[in-house]
């Protein structure tokens, strides 16, 4: 294990954090699902490394799965259904711009106090990752409560699934393939199923705001 | 670190400043290349901001005639605040010739000087042009400074000094381990931060007259001639000075540490590599972005400050970023 | 090579779910469903049988493990499911009736609810964590699309609902599940790490607290969403009243107890951790807030299928807060209740699904004199209702009367008393809604929507209505001796 690779490592991890940051912020669905696809890709070549620092073979085949995956498939998913259902470019945040980006600073902090007193994580190399993973779960998070949009909903969990990706890279060098196989093909099923729902959302509804999925109440 | 013999010294501050001088026109005209490439357009020449500023410099200076004994002084006052920023930067070699004298927060102070300066001469003449790109400028400011101190803390903070040189020399010690998560998060503030700081879209639009959006040239409509020369001069300079603080914060290597005429050619190179790469990317990214209403560069710089906040938490809390 | 009891479990429905789409004609596709949830039945009995001889029933390198815990689980699956299957077929799948699917549909209808059914059976039989957690998400996915089956709005808002949530939740959990699985590689150093909760008891004694408490948070808010923990319910009663009701059934009587499960393996992974009390917190606390939360929404609610699904917030509320008291007694009470539970709100569904239908109404306002105008889903009706408030001598009163004694034999009065005190409240709640809609006059021109053919209502009832009365006056021996090996294996 040489520290320069555990930099790398580093480098393509703050990546990640920096476009779930910047997708928070951002507001045009395009462009969120696009900083998505980078994050993948970036997560894909994170598994690269690990797989090579780790000598661990299979984790290529999981880098290239989730390239193939959650980098072109998933973000090719979500882009044609926008455009199928013409939902509107901009995504409608509940919570302005400025809130966001604190709200990742709140995400970042959060994460910290809560990772931080682990004292066994001293033992694992790529510990100082599990903060950014817990940040990026959180920040998926917050982008599922805080829009209006069913699309942005689906894209916050999305994110949320890459956090708790790069966490199981970072700490146990990912779960196994078959497990990895497991939630990729549960994450496409999402997908689908989500496309599914937002089809029909549109046909009911002719909006698909989470707005107005308010009937049902107490 | 022993620091060079005093005409060393000397002959690097100028050679310094020839470098940042003579590139800031190429940098603009990369910018404006590039930026036309994408769009699909010839674009004019890589020299011609040297045409332009030859042009200008030949004509005479004109005044408004409500302008006060203010106007003529102000551009020149700003520019060399901004000249005077150089020395306190590591360029191609560290230390810095003044780096004894000031750190990074003198620059934010020289840049605030000429930032007001401009201000007060657009304001003087009486124009309402002057008077609204000065207001929006001075917003703009107010936003970015303040920003501008919270990332030099987060740079620093690995350091545990606000000293550019020892900064960079700090970051070069470290080889790779220097690329930690908070110098990441700290750059891409600086980097939306340097946006705003140089008026670039989708701050500011530098190819705009309409007077519903401009920014900068809203202040400088009243100039023309030798002024308007050093004040377009002087926005190439601001953004090199930017740049080069950014590329040798972010990528210090190449940066020479000792004399040696191969040392110094590298680093002087490389530079020049940064500079351009990262005017290119500046470029880029301004075809892509649209012109944002005057009041969402708060959202901007709300970003900056999170970014540079959370990379401090990093560096402190975690010590990913030492 | 001896026939795997455990493969034929996941392969009778999964099979069944293809086989759906290629018969031909309504009684076919029937037939087959059918044949799916009772073969299910078969295989979970014959491992039943296995496990009670031997302990357990595993597939080469445990793979797929059942023990106690699991075969209960599986146990009660089974026969909701079964129970659920004989109902559809009466309400969804005959012509005529006046929720009938469409050819097509109901094949999918069918193909969706045996997926179901092997998704929750997979929970039951997984060893592995993250296989636990892949299969939970699976259930999600597909009783996502069973939520939203009708298509209308408000079962296409609760299905988002349910589904956005959910997953949020199982995100958590998975985060959750990948901390366990850092404590067992620190703990085991990273060649032994493993996932294996056969594996995981092994080393659970040298977990780190600190992480496995991180990881705790993690696992509850996630399969606490899933399991209807208050706060974390708000996709539950839109979820249920929404869904075809044979669905709610399934929801209810066995999802939520997939989760609770889920739980209940990592409870006994940390029980197994000397001194480590946090988890029993996190029970009983979710518990009571839960239990508390629902007894006040039960008060107010006038939809059947809404009160219903309150009455299950309760009832999961009850299951974790026994979890929480702990010990043979405590632990023995909630597995039973998750049994009993089972049984007797399946049965409700089912019941209160035939008096909407007849009635023409969810509204319990607008129903009245149930009990005259169809006297046998009223009467079902009357004990259900008696034994889901818990009055002796139905099952559920036998389960909670453990738990509360358990509690007081633990020292937990605070929490005990307030669970009687939310007892109570339910109580009144439910005789409140249910002697209107069932006593009160019939109406003069009688119930516009009653049913004539109901064979299969009447089995998926009648199989359900001996474990909801019987289970109170007397625990078969091998019943028994199942769920006391269910606690002998969360114990250790």
């Amino acid at each position: 294990m040489t520290s320069d690779g555990l930099l790398l490592l580093e480098i393509a991890a703050s990546v990640v954090l920096v476009t779930a940051w910047i997708a928070l912020v951002h507001r045009r669905l395009d462009a969120q699902v696009r900083l998505y696809a980078i994050q993948s890709l970036a997560l894909a070549v994170i598994s690269g490394l690990v797989a090579y620092l780790y000598s661990a073979p299979l984790l290529y085949l999981t880098g290239a799965l989730f390239a193939a995956l959650n980098g072109a498939l998933l973000p090719w998913i979500l882009l044609t259904v926008r455009r199928e259902l013409r939902i509107p470019p901009e995504a409608n945040m509940l919570v302005s711009v400025r809130g966001s980006a604190l709200a990742g600073l709140g995400c970042l902090l959060l994460a910290v106090a809560v990772v931080g007193p682990l004292t066994p994580l001293a033992a694992v190399p790529a510990a100082g990752l599990l903060p950014i993973s817990v940040t990026v779960v959180l920040v998926g998070l917050f982008v599922t409560v805080s829009r209006r949009k069913a699309f942005s909903q689906v894209l916050g969990i999305l994110v949320m699934e890459n956090g708790v990706f790069l966490a199981g890279l970072a700490l146990t060098y990912g779960l196994g393939i078959l497990l990895e196989l497991g939630i990729a093909a549960n994450l496409l099923v999402l997908a689908i199923v989500s496309r599914l729902f937002l089809h029909r959302m549109k046909d009911s509804f002719d909006s698909l705001d989470a707005d107005v999925l308010r009937s049902l109440e107490g | 670190m022993t620091a060079p013999a005093p005409w060393v010294q000397f002959l690097l501050l100028v050679f310094e400043l020839a470098l940042v001088l003579g590139i800031s026109p190429m940098l603009v005209g990369i910018m404006r290349r590039v930026k036309a490439r994408s769009q699909r357009r010839l674009g004019p020449p890589l020299l011609q901001p040297y045409r332009d500023l030859r042009k200008l410099f030949r004509k005479d200076r004109i005044y408004a005639e409500s302008a006060s004994t203010l106007t003529p002084y102000a551009p020149w006052v700003s520019f060399v605040a901004l000249v005077s920023a150089v020395p306190f930067l590591p360029w191609f070699f560290v230390p810095a010739p003044l780096g004894f004298a000031g750190d990074l927060i003198v620059v934010v102070g020289l840049l605030a000087l000429s930032r007001f300066m401009t201000a007060l001469a657009a304001l003087d003449a009486g124009s309402t042009f002057g008077g609204m790109g000065s207001t929006r400028d001075m917003w703009i400011g107010a936003l970015a400074e303040p920003t501008f101190l919270l990332v030099i803390f987060a740079w620093g903070a690995p350091s545990g000094s606000t000293q550019a040189s020892v900064i960079v020399e700090h970051g070069l010690s470290l080889g790779l381990a220097h690329l930690s998560p908070a110098l990441l998060l700290a750059s891409t503030a600086f980097g939306v931060l340097l946006l705003a700081e140089t008026g670039r879209l989708p701050v500011d639009n530098p190819a705009t007259h309409l007077e519903l959006t401009m920014v900068h040239e809203a202040m400088v409509l009243e100039y023309t001639g030798q002024d308007l020369a050093v004040i377009e001069w002087g926005k190439g300079i601001k953004f090199v000075l930017l740049a080069g603080l950014l590329t040798a914060v972010l990528l210090p290597w190449g940066i020479a540490t000792a004399l040696g005429a191969g040392a110094l050619a590298l680093g002087v190179g490389l530079l020049l590599v940064k500079l351009s790469s990262t005017a290119w990317l500046v470029g880029h990214l301004e075809t892509r972005v649209a012109k944002w209403r005057l009041f969402r560069v708060a959202d901007l710089s709300t970003l900056a400050v999170a970014l540079a906040l959370g990379s401090i938490a990093l560096t402190y809390l975690v010590g990913v970023g030492s | 090579m001896p026939l795997e009891w455990t493969v034929v479990l996941l392969l009778v429905p999964a099979a069944c779910a293809g086989l759906v789409e290629v018969v031909p004609g309504r009684s076919a596709v029937n037939a087959v469903a059918i044949a799916g949830a009772l073969g299910s039945l078969i295989a979970v009995l014959a491992i039943v049988q296995q496990v009670l001889l031997q302990g357990t029933a595993t597939t080469p390198m445990d793979a797929l493990y059942v023990d106690a815990l699991s075969a209960v689980l599986l146990l009660l699956l089974s026969v909701v499911g079964l129970a659920s299957v004989l109902y559809s077929v009466d309400y969804l799948g005959r012509e005529g009736s006046p929720h009938s699917l469409s050819l097509p549909q109901l094949r999918r209808y069918h193909a969706f609810v045996l997926l179901f059914l092997f998704t929750m059976f997979l929970v039951g039989e997984a060893n592995n964590l993250g296989l636990l957690w892949i299969a939970l998400e699976g259930t999600t996915l597909v009783s996502a699309l069973l939520v939203g089956f009708y298509h209308t709005r408000k079962s296409i808002e609760a299905s988002w609902k349910y589904l956005v949530l959910c997953t949020v939740g199982l995100v958590f959990a998975l985060f959750g599940t990948l901390l366990l699985y850092l404590a067992s590689a620190t703990a085991s150093g990273s060649a032994g790490a493993s996932l294996d909760w056969t594996a995981l008891i092994q080393i659970a004694p040298k977990f780190d607290p600190g992480l496995v408490r991180l990881a705790l948070v993690f696992l509850f808010v996630g399969y606490g969403t899933k399991a209807g923990f208050a706060p974390l319910h708000t996709w539950l009663p839109d979820a249920h009243s929404e869904a075809p009701t044979p669905v709610s059934a399934l929801l209810s009587a066995g999802l939520l107890k997939c989760a609770i499960y889920a739980l209940l393996r990592v409870d006994a992974i940390t029980l197994r951790m000397p001194g480590f009390t946090f988890a029993t917190w996190l029970f009983l606390g979710f518990g009571v807030v839960s239990v508390l939360l629902a007894a006040l929404f039960i008060l107010v609610q006038r939809d059947l299928k809404r009160l219903l699904a309150y009455h299950s917030v309760e009832h999961i509320g009850i299951i974790s807060i026994g979890i929480g008291f702990g010990g043979p007694l405590g632990l023995f009470g909630a597995i039973f209740h998750m049994v009993n539970h089972a049984a007797t709100k399946a049965a409700l569904f089912l019941a209160g699904g035939d008096l909407a239908v007849a009635a023409r109404t969810k509204d319990l306002d607008e129903i009245s004199g149930a009990l005259t105008a169809i006297p046998a889903t009223g009467t079902v009706l009357l004990i259900g209702g008696l034994a889901l408030a818990g009055v002796p001598p139905f099952s559920i009163f036998a389960s909670e009367f453990l738990i509360v004694s358990s509690g007081f034999q633990a020292g937990d009065w605070v929490v005990a008393v307030i669970l009687l005190v939310a007892l109570a409240i339910v109580f009144g709640g439910l005789l409140l809604h249910l002697t209107s809609a069932l006593f009160g006059p019939k109406p003069r021109q009688g119930f516009p929507g009653i049913r004539a053919r109901v064979v299969g209502t009447a089995l998926a009832i009648g199989l359900l209505l001996p474990l909801v009365v019987g289970l109170g006056l007397l625990l078969p021996n091998p019943l028994a001796t199942l769920l006391h090996d269910a606690v002998r294996v969360v114990m250790g």
